[in-house]
């Protein structure tokens, strides 16, 4: 292995006076993690425009009604478990990553292989979950611009998607506009949401093929795998914040 | 991908191996044993917060359906404790997940500082929404497209 020089003696420099970091990080890490403050105000705008929108409305779609179903079940009324499962396959999958560069940091190349597989699978089926909702929502004609026609929709229609109380108070119009909305931004946010996901698992795959090529091992750290872990730890938490404002909240 | 490690006579500092100049954790635990002791009790603590997390989503999903069945807690303060949840979670994938307590406190607070827009966003665009709902429906009559049903204009003089 080729070493470079490392007499460097960074407590001899100036922090900010050139030549070293002064956080102690590598460049690479500082500036992912710059990007995730970055790509966290535009989730966090997405977030709160709903949350605006929200506001602005008389009613509301209630999510335990909307999001009630799971495959396999049929036509059983099951409230937030499918989205639980969703939140636990992912938050699993941050804890695969997280043992995945625990083992780089210790220079176990095979620990690192046998854990990014892992974050893969885990972030596959959180994919899959995700498709799988779309397509059922898609099927009883939730969609981007769903629910505008007052000739084809009328307050049966949309009775699934709202809690008895609120459904009986409503009129009409205010039920179309806030199910358009609540659609509209629901699958902005889980398609942006997927978008990452997506990116990260292409990221995971790319670390995953370097380290069985055995690059990291010759570069003599995993610091790549801890620098994509960095922004799948992101899509998760991003994921933490969905969850809760729009199927708890 | 193959060809580029036969060629490496002369590495870049970025692509050498810049543990010793840089980053502190990789120095310190690069040619420990994964299976030492001090491995080990990472590897727990790890489990432990994941043992934290699911608890804390199960509490979060617990309250969504007591929610469901009809709770006798207040929706504001249903709102407060799931985001008081969700803060606790955020806080530990961030602090342990991605070792973020780990490095130096100056860059901990340029990660953490900037998110303190976050509070003036949150409550300035809230506040907003039901500022032009409660708009709408006191002052809504001079507008043809709002709803009229709860307005009443002012008597003709």
């Amino acid at each position: 292995m080729i070493q470079v020089d490392t007499t460097i003696d960074n407590s001899s420099k100036a922090k900010w006076g050139g030549g070293r970091s002064p956080f102690n990080v590598a460049y690479g890490k500082i500036m992912i993690w710059f990007f995730l403050v970055s790509d966290a105000f535009t989730f966090g705008a997405f977030l709160i425009s709903l949350g605006t929108k929200r506001y602005f409305s008389d009613v509301w779609p209630d999510p335990d009604f909307v999001f009630n179903s799971s495959p396999f079940t049929g036509d059983a009324n099951l409230p937030l478990l499918f989205v639980s499962i969703m939140t636990f396959i992912l938050i699993m999958s941050s804890v695969t990553m997280v043992m995945a560069v625990h083992h780089g940091r210790h220079n176990n190349h095979r620990g690192v292989v046998k854990w990014l597989l892992f974050t893969i699978l885990g972030g596959m089926t959180f994919l899959a979950c995700q498709v799988w909702e779309w397509i059922h929502l898609y099927e009883v004609n939730a969609w981007w611009g769903s629910f505008v026609d007052p000739s084809v929709v009328t307050k049966e229609t949309l009775r699934p998607f709202f809690n008895p109380t609120d459904f009986e108070a409503m009129t009409l119009a205010q039920g179309m506009d806030a199910t358009t909305n609540f659609f509209n931004y629901f699958f902005t946010i889980t398609g942006f949401h997927g978008l990452h996901v997506t990116i990260g698992i292409i990221l995971l795959i790319t670390a995953f093929v370097n380290t069985n090529n055995g690059t990291y091992k010759t570069r003599g750290h995993y610091e790549m795998v801890e620098k994509i872990g960095l922004y799948w730890h992101f899509v998760d938490l991003v994921w933490v914040f969905v969850f809760t404002f729009y199927y708890l909240v | 991908m193959a060809h580029h490690n036969q060629e490496e006579t002369q590495l870049s500092l970025y692509e050498g191996d810049q543990s010793a100049l840089y980053s502190r954790e990789f120095n310190t635990h690069r040619y420990e044993d994964v299976k030492s002791e001090a491995s080990k009790k990472t590897i727990r603590k790890i489990w432990t917060i994941t043992l934290w997390l699911a608890f804390i989503t199960i509490l979060e999903i617990g309250q969504g359906l007591w929610n469901y069945v009809g709770s006798p807690i207040g929706h504001n303060m249903s709102i407060a404790l799931f985001i008081i949840m969700t803060l606790i979670k955020a806080y530990l994938i961030i602090d342990i997940f991605m070792h973020l307590g780990d490095e130096l406190r100056t860059f901990v607070y340029a990660v953490a500082i900037p998110m303190i827009f976050f509070i003036w966003f949150i409550i300035g665009l809230l506040a907003d929404g039901s500022f032009w709902l409660k708009m709408n429906h006191t002052q809504g009559y001079s507008l043809p497209e709002v709803e009229q049903h709860d307005v009443t204009p002012p008597p003709v003089q």
